[in-house]
């Protein structure tokens, strides 16, 4: 895949997550859950400057004739990929013990967003990861 | 494992983001490569190799505890 597409899709993915959770935090502002809506807000604003800075630096990458991806990136999102997979079980099991204190939303929501940060953190570890094979 | 990269590209004058953009990676690879901390495919050490006028060999250098 193109770098540019890529980045696209990934701005696309970021503009649906945003448009997601502001809806989410509208939802919370009306049931009265300030204290939740605040961190969502907080959530919310914190993802749009990070994603900023870093498609910044992407952009400026791919503006000056470098690859986004290579074949230790691509090593590093299969690594992670794997670790996330089995992150992702123990995170699916533990809300299976806790389902019945929560909505059925609630587990889908925490398991998939449990999943994305799984990935994420797995990939920023193996990013900085010495003798990658 | 050692690299001999670092060594290689001064001789040509090449930054590590020159290096990158020929060989058609990241600036960061360049990075792990030069540190021996990224074992390449084959593929891009050749690339590397022919971008310093050397061979895999004299740039890459294997140590008895890396193949172990």
């Amino acid at each position: 895949m193109k770098s540019k597409t890529m980045l696209v899709l990934c701005i696309s993915a970021l503009f649906v997550l945003v448009l997601g959770l502001s809806f989410l935090a509208i939802r919370l502002l009306e049931s009265n859950d300030n204290i939740l809506a605040l961190l969502v807000i907080i959530g919310i604003v914190s993802l749009v400057i990070i994603s900023f800075n870093v498609f910044k630096r992407l952009f400026g990458d791919i503006k000056e004739g470098f690859t986004i991806q290579d074949e230790r990136t691509k090593k590093i999102k299969i690594y992670a990929a794997g670790y996330s997979y089995f992150a992702s079980i123990y995170i699916w099991l533990a809300l299976l013990v806790f389902q019945k204190y929560l909505d059925r939303d609630d587990i889908i929501i925490t398991g998939l967003f449990g999943m994305a940060i799984s990935f994420l953190i797995s990939s920023a570890i193996l990013s900085k990861r010495k003798d990658f094979e | 494992m050692k690299t001999r990269i670092k060594e290689y590209r001064a001789r040509f004058c090449l930054t590590q983001a020159e290096l990158a953009k020929k060989v058609g990676v990241r600036r960061e690879t360049i990075v792990f490569l030069e540190k021996g901390d990224y074992n390449p495919s084959l593929k891009l050490a050749a690339k590397v190799a022919r971008e310093l006028n050397a061979t895999i060999n004299e740039l890459f250098i294997l140590e008895d505890h890396d193949l172990n």
